[in-house]
């Protein structure tokens, strides 16, 4: 429970971009979560399954083309199969392509059992979908009186249009950090999910 | 060397892989995207028909194309839908109050009926309200039950024109039948053109609604320039339209238009005395001797049944008051002075520009253009005489008031 909230999101602020562009409405981050599990899982396998033929030299650019394939074709399930969602956050689903938080899940599930790496992503895909979720939910419920698109009748004269922009992103997310961290410094989300990550260790 | 030549083709062998995979995924996705963008398409026409399995574009203001005839300007397209449950519009009018596009769908059954309506932009500044599309389902093209919303005429009208526009477009291409009207529908929308004082100069009721229960009288309409009444009566089997002019003189007209008061005395009496105590009589006695220099003596209004409220001798000429529907549907008061021959000596307009604190917007040299109507009688009279540069509402009501002078000098002094 305790790494559910504390998750990448709101610890490394990881896909910032991402939970700040796409969580306007339930609809685009569900379109989100599912096109992050996708790429996460797919180029975690991959990644995972070509371990041993990957040098040193090339495992970067492995990497760097593995993601890219993965989140094109996340985009390409999704706006297949979620139409609707893909519609709201199609122009920020490309950035997944860069993304840190699946770069760092597909360069140490390129050093993991394929089982362990698909366990991971889907650990760490979870940890996301809980954050964006959330962000999204509220974000909706009290930018724009609604929930997945359907009104709330009594929300009308209490929404908070701010909330629906940029701004309102950040400060939603930023709210979220204050209520997560709290007094303590922040911690990287290590061990089961970033192996090696760079919190005062050097990584690979 | 060989590591790297190794890692070159590993790479290479990746990329194709990938660049593989990406082709196969996106043949896989691409009928299911092009069809959840062609649903996307036919949205608005599945808020309206959602049962719909698909649709024929049959006419598409965008493509240019049609093969469809008597397509007003203010159909967007239309649609069949391919299972055979009907038809859907999409249209756009401006004849609004603001002269913004107001935007709605419509769904008409094969038989010729509205089955459902869409308000997709509305903006207007006043608000027809929720109900009012709504009750335009169920009409045939006879819109037999349907009215303008009080105080929000312009709005209602262009909804209406609108409709009937559609309705018209799928009628003249066979597309459904025609409803037919009832006597009721036909005699109320022949009174806007038979009685100036119950519209506007483009044709836009401004009267109030009654009903009453005579024996034969049971519905009446109030002139809101007090220019009179009119009723819808019926006579044994015969429906009529009654009307009243200010000096309680009646006309009556059958659905055909024709004039056959002396065929129904009951009506023409009924009227009368449901009259008697309600008209309200316009004093422009004192306005017309002022502007003719001499005192006016009233004279009776018999067979004249325009926006004349009264009329007056005022020595050997003839003196009327008009009143017409100008800017925001408010009546305007014209005063005009015709001599023997039917020439105009004299007019005034009480307010030519109404509100003019608030619009500001036109060019006026009042002495010179009422002094352009001197002169003038109804052969030299031109529509170009009263137009008022940037105010063409007030405009038409001072050249419907002119002509409306010249009618009744013709019936009483000509």
């Amino acid at each position: 429970m305790c790494k559910l909230v504390k998750n990448p999101v709101v610890t490394l602020l990881l896909a910032a971009v991402l939970v700040v562009g796409c969580t306007a409405t339930l609809k685009g981050s569900i379109a989100l979560v599912v096109s992050l599990l996708i790429t996460l899982v797919l180029s975690a396998v991959v990644l995972s399954g070509l371990n041993k033929l990957l040098t040193k030299d090339i495992r970067l650019l492995a990497i760097i083309i593995v993601m890219v394939t993965s989140s094109t074709v996340a985009c390409l399930l999704v706006n297949s199969f979620l139409p609707a969602g893909y519609k709201l956050v199609s122009t920020y689903l490309a950035v997944l392509a860069v993304d840190l938080a699946v770069f760092v899940n597909a360069r140490n599930s390129s050093k993991l059992p394929v089982s362990e790496a698909l366990v991971n992503s889907f650990k760490l895909a979870i940890y996301y979908a809980v954050c964006i979720l959330v962000v999204g939910f509220v974000r909706e419920l009290l930018g724009s009186g609604s929930v997945y698109g359907y009104s709330l009748g009594f929300m009308e004269n209490i929404k908070i249009s701010l909330l629906q922009t940029s701004f309102g992103g950040y400060l939603l997310l930023a709210f979220a950090m204050a209520a997560v961290n709290g007094k303590q410094q922040s911690q990287c989300v290590c061990d089961e999910v970033f192996c090696g990550c760079s919190c005062g260790k050097e990584g690979e | 060397m060989e590591n790297k030549s190794n890692g070159i083709l590993k790479i290479s062998a990746l990329l194709v892989v990938s660049i593989a995979v990406m082709f196969v995924v996106n043949l896989l996705c691409a009928p299911i995207i092009e069809k959840n963008n062609a649903s996307s398409k036919f949205e608005p026409l599945l808020q309206v028909m959602p049962e719909a399995k698909d649709f024929e574009v049959l006419y598409d203001v965008a493509d240019g194309q049609s093969t469809l005839t008597d397509v007003s300007d203010k159909i967007v397209a239309v649609y069949k839908e391919t299972s055979g449950l009907g038809y859907v519009v999409l249209l756009s009018t401006t004849e609004g109050f603001t002269h913004e596009p107001i935007t709605f769908t419509l769904a008409f059954s094969n038989e010729g009926v509205i089955t459902n309506v869409a308000l997709t932009s509305y903006p207007e500044s006043r608000d027809f309200g929720k109900d009012y599309p709504a009750s335009y389902i169920g009409s045939d093209s006879a819109m037999a039950n349907v009215s303008l919303v009080a105080g929000v005429t312009y709005s209602s009208s262009a909804f209406k024109n609108a409709t009937s526009d559609a309705f018209n477009v799928l009628i003249a291409n066979d597309l459904i039948k025609a409803g037919q009207k009832g006597a009721d529908q036909i005699l109320t929308e022949l009174l806007p053109t038979v009685f100036g004082s119950m519209a506007t100069p483009t044709g836009v009721s401004q009267y109030e609604e009654f009903e009453l229960s005579t024996s034969t009288l049971y519905k009446g309409f109030k002139a809101l320039n007090d220019g009179g009444f009119a009723f819808l009566a019926k006579d044994g089997d015969t429906s009529v339209l009654a009307l009243v002019n200010t000096s309680n003189d009646v006309k009556l007209l059958d659905v055909e238009g024709n004039d056959v008061t002396d065929a129904h005395p009951t009506v023409v009496s009924e009227a009368k005395n449901y009259c008697a105590d309600k008209l309200v009589l316009t004093d422009g006695s004192k306005a017309i001797s002022k502007l003719a220099g001499s005192t006016a003596e009233q004279i009776s209004l018999n067979g004249v049944f325009n926006s004349v409220v009264s009329a007056y001798k005022v020595g050997n000429n003839y003196g009327f008051v008009v009143k017409t529907y100008g800017y925001g549907n408010e009546a305007m008061t014209s005063y005009f002075i015709i001599d023997n021959s039917g020439k105009i000596v004299k007019m005034k307009v009480a307010e030519i520009i109404l509100h003019s604190d608030f619009f500001d917007d036109y060019t006026l040299d009042e002495s010179s253009y009422l002094a352009g109507f001197a002169g003038l009688d109804n052969g030299s009279y031109t529509s170009e005489v009263s137009l008022i540069s940037g105010a063409t509402v007030s405009s038409n009501a001072i050249d419907m008031a002119a002509k409306a002078a010249f009618e009744a000098f013709a019936v009483i002094g000509g």
